[in-house]
This record gives structure tokens, C-alpha cells and sequence, in this order.
């Protein structure tokens, strides 16, 4: 907490490693974007290539981010409602490693994902949903401690509810920030405002700092107000591969590459070579 | 060979005039569909996990949630809200696609075998143990008809298939159109995709349809619908 407090003392600006230094071994990690779209693709390198042990990930639909951190060995748990490459196929590192029993996977639902993520944002200990009953998944997740059935107090129907999300810490990738944290993010936004609010710390890399009066000069630029926000990171093309609205579009050579090289079995670091050149130009 | 384009058409048979949709991830045909049935002049609001709404054309990529496939969207609207939508009931159609349905129209999208040690760990169902049940209706396509696809009995039950208060099932294979019967709780044989006899149907799945006479034979894809589908899927992912 010290540390939160000595940072918002100095503004949040932070280098990718000393943003690195707020994940702590064990944590759990929501990742923002979704598929190939508006990954917090630098930060997944970061921690892909650093020592973190035993991270678990949690998101509705996450694509390329989530499956390059899935086979980094950083990771021991992933949390989501489908992960796939789309048109590519089943997403590679997620396939490999749940098959070979290498992670645990908790396979949810994207009504639970959501369910949860609002019961965490809205400081409630759980959020009904509209999860379907005679899922196979839910014996799974009432087991799991994560879902449970309960009666409707008002109608006496029964209805899965799903536990609090409140993960330890959110990874966004968005548009524009300044030094106090106050970030605009463009176009689509998934469920990434709920994960800010939801988690304990937040880390938001950003395509371009602005100053301050970036936001009083328009404030409905404004997405996501500084208070949320544990650090920025000035990370242009923070998303690459993936696309980022209105900036860039996802590079499917890439992607290709990458579902490639894992689908033949390479081991992450060379795996990470793929995406070498990410920054050059 | 036409093959998906046929099974496109007959999704895109499917909608109706003021339908509001929503399309999701690895989903490409549905895209197709939803804008082919505009193409014939259905008013149909397109809702999608790319946000964009309603979009005046498109641009396929290898991914239905890119951004860039949704042309000239008048705003952002977020899966959030749609899913809001469909639980108050008012999201009339919902597309998936599924490794498995069987005959009671449960479908599996999570693994292959044994659920603790599976030969094949499938994507995961994402929306599907919500929504097959929570849309008005849900159009479903595989890409394959088999005896694979068209099981007796999934391996797992990611979503049950509809009850008799719904919702209403169709799905088009490259083979077949069949509906659910909400009554008896059985997908029904109740068409032909063009180049497809009963036999043929009925010898490739991995159970005995019940089978609605007359059968319709459904109309293939016209010059014009297939001029159109390579307008806005020029690399045919669609196919691949």
C-alpha cells in the first residue's frame, strides 16, 4: 500500500519494468481487449519474459495476450469463456497446455465472466446471472466455489449466481492518459471499465501521453478518471500485433506466425521471436 | 462448389423482417448471413462483439470481433448491453456455431472426450450457456455434416438445447436444415440444401431424425448473392 502511496505522491508515469514490480507472484490478472483487438500486448511480453511465478488470468474472450502468457510458464490457472483464434483454429498455447494438464483451466461462461466482474466492480459478494441450469458447466463451477444455485427471494426460482471477481490486478491497454492516470479509451470497451473497477490495482499502457489539460479542454475525452488507476505506461503500439481502434489493425501475418510456431510445439522463447521486431519501426 | 454460401443462404433464410441480432466471435458465416438477409431488404438492427453498431457494409478478416470488419457503425454499442438485452428477453436472434448438437439440440463447444482428460480441449462455449437459451431464437450452422458433428449424445453438455417454451432452433449444415420442435424436444429434418437427398442426410449423421414432410429443398446461392459474398469476403475465410 506504501508503495501505491508513494506513487501517486510522484505522478503515475511508470517504465514497463517498474510496473512489472505491482504484480506480485501468485496474482491474479485480468487482461483487457478481447481476440485480436486492443491486447495489452507490451505488458504480456514483460511479464512473458520476466520471473513472475504462478499468475492466474481471468477474461471473457481473450485471444492472442492470454495465450502467449497461457504457454509462458508464468501462469498456472486461466480463467475464461472461450479462447480461440477465430478463423485459425483453437487457440494454440490454450489447447497445448490444458490438454498436456500443464495449467488449470476454469472453463466459465460470458455471463459469468460478466456477472462477476460486476459483482466485483459493484462491491457486492455476488450478482445473479442468467446462467442456463442443465449447463454441464455449472455442476463444474458450483464444485469450483466459483457459482452457486440459489432461490429467487421474491419469485422462489431457481438461478445460478456467480462470486465476486475481484482480481489483484487489471492490464488495459488504452488510447490516451496523462500523468495522473486519467485515460480516454476509444471505440469498443468490452468489459474492461468493469475490470478497472473490479481490481485492486490497475495498469493502464497507453499509445500517447497527454498533458493534463488534454482533459480539461474536452472532458468528455474521459473514459476512466485517474483515481482508478495505479500506473501508466507509455507503450505506443502497445497493442501490436492486435488491433487498436481508430489506430491500427491487427497484423494477421503475425498472428499466423504465432499460432504456427506454437501449433508445432516451439517453447516460448522461441515462440517470443515472433514478435522481435514489434517496436523497430 | 458453393458449399458454405449455400449454408450462409439458408442462415441468412432465417432472419426476419426487424429482427435485432447479435453476432460473436469465430463467426463469420453469421456476418454474411445477417448482411445477406439486408441485401433482400429484411430490417434487421446488427448488433456484434465488435461493438459496431450497426454498420452499413463489411470487410472480413480472419477475426468477427475485429473493429475493421464493421463498416460505417453509427456508434459503439457493448456486448454488455446486448446481453442485458437478451435477458430481458428482447434479443431475437442469437448465431452459434458447435463441435457437436445432438438430438435434443444440446451442444458441446468443450471438449472431446472424458472433460478431465480430453482428446480434443474445444474453444469453450463462450456465450452459449446463456444465451442458446436466452435468445428468441438461435441459428445454428456446422461447417460439417457428419456423423462427427451430428452426435446421439454430445460429450458434454455445454448448453441444452431448447425447452418447450423455447427458444426456436434452426440449423443449416452443408447437407440439411432442421428445426427444433419445441413440443417434442427433437430436431426435426425440414430441408434440403441444394445437391442433398434425404439419404444423403440421414446416412451421414450419427442419428435417425424425425423428418417433416414435405421437405423443402432449399434455393442455392444466386450469381448476384455469390458476387456479393466475394464483394465482402474477398479472401473467402468464409470457406476456409
Amino acid at each position: 500500500m506504501d508503495n501505491i502511496l508513494a506513487l501517486m505522491r510522484r505522478g503515475k508515469l511508470l517504465g514497463i519494468s517498474e510496473a512489472l514490480d505491482l504484480i506480485n507472484d501468485g496474482d491474479e490478472i485480468a487482461i483487457g481487449g478481447m481476440s485480436f483487438h486492443r491486447n495489452p500486448m507490451a505488458m504480456a511480453l514483460a511479464i512473458a519474459k520476466s520471473n513472475k511465478r504462478d499468475l492466474a488470468l481471468i477474461d471473457r474472450e481473450p485471444g492472442l495476450a492470454f495465450d502467449l502468457l497461457t504457454i509462458s510458464g508464468r501462469v498456472k490457472r486461466i480463467r475464461a469463456a472461450m479462447v480461440t483464434f477465430e478463423h485459425f483454429g483453437i487457440a494454440p498455447g490454450f489447447r497445448r497446455m490444458v490438454e498436456n494438464g500443464e495449467v488449470e483451466f476454469i472453463e466459465d461462461v460470458c455471463e459469468g465472466v460478466m456477472s462477476g466482474l460486476r459483482a466485483g466492480a459493484y462491491g457486492l459478494p455476488f450478482m445473479p446471472s442468467g446462467i442456463t441450469l442443465e449447463s454441464d458447466l455449472v455442476k463444474l463451477n458450483v464444485k469450483r466455489g466459483l457459482w452457486s444455485i440459489i432461490k429467487d427471494p421474491f419469485s422462489g426460482e431457481e438461478l445460478v449466481v456467480v462470486k465476486a471477481i475481484r482480481p489483484d490486478v487489471a492490464i488495459i491497454h488504452a488510447h490516451r492518459a496523462d500523468e495522473k492516470g486519467n485515460v480516454e479509451l476509444l471505440g469498443p470497451k468490452y468489459e474492461d471499465l468493469l475490470k478497472v473497477q473490479a481490481s485492486r490495482k490497475v495498469i493502464v499502457t497507453v499509445e500517447e501521453l497527454v498533458p493534463e489539460d488534454y482533459f480539461r479542454e474536452n472532458p468528455e475525452r474521459l473514459t476512466i478518471p485517474g483515481f482508478l488507476v495505479t500506473a501508466v505506461v507509455h507503450a505506443p503500439r502497445g497493442a501490436w500485433p492486435t488491433s487498436m481502434y481508430g489506430r491500427y489493425g491487427a497484423d494477421y501475418g503475425i498472428i499466423k506466425r504465432y499460432f504456427d510456431s506454437v501449433k508445432a510445439g516451439l517453447g516460448i522463447n522461441d515462440v517470443l521471436k515472433v514478435f522481435e521486431n514489434a517496436w523497430d519501426g | 462448389m458453393p458449399g458454405m454460401d449455400d449454408v450462409i443462404k439458408c442462415m441468412a433464410q432465417q432472419l426476419r423482417d426487424g429482427d435485432i441480432v447479435y453476432t460473436g466471435l469465430a463467426s463469420v458465416p453469421a456476418v454474411l448471413a445477417v448482411m445477406l438477409a439486408r441485401y433482400w431488404g429484411r430490417e434487421i438492427t446488427f448488433l456484434n462483439v465488435a461493438e459496431i453498431y450497426e454498420p452499413v457494409d463489411v470487410s472480413i478478416t480472419p477475426s468477427s470481433g475485429d473493429p475493421n470488419v464493421f463498416i460505417g457503425g453509427r456508434g459503439i454499442v457493448t456486448s454488455l448491453d446486448v446481453f442485458d438485452l437478451a435477458r430481458r428477453g428482447l434479443l431475437d436472434v442469437m448465431f452459434f456455431s458447435a463441435a457437436q448438437v445432438d438430438r435434443r439440440g444440446n451442444m458441446n463447444l468443450s471438449v472431446i472426450g472424458n472433460y478431465e482428460k480430453p482428446r480434443v480441449r474445444l474453444p469453450g462455449g463462450a456465450a452459449a450457456a446463456y444465451l442458446y437459451r436466452r435468445a428468441r431464437r438461435v441459428i445454428m450452422w456446422l461447417k460439417e455434416h457428419s456423423s462427427r458433428t451430428l452426435v446421439e449424445r454430445v460429450d458434454f453438455i455445454t448448453a441444452p438445447g431448447p425447452t418447450v417454451n423455447g427458444p426456436k432452433l434452426s440449423i443449416c449444415t452443408p447437407k440439411a436444415l432442421f428445426e427444433f420442435d419445441n413440443s417434442i424436444g427433437e430436431l426435426v429434418l425440414v430441408g434440403l440444401l441444394p445437391g442433398s437427398t434425404i439419404d444423403d442426410v440421414i446416412n451421414n449423421m450419427g442419428f435417425r431424425p424425425r423428418i417433416r414432410e414435405p421437405v423443402t429443398i432449399l434455393e442455392p446461392v444466386t450469381e448476384d448473392e455469390v458476387r456479393l459474398l466475394n464483394k465482402w469476403d474477398p479472401n473467402n475465410v468464409r470457406s476456409r
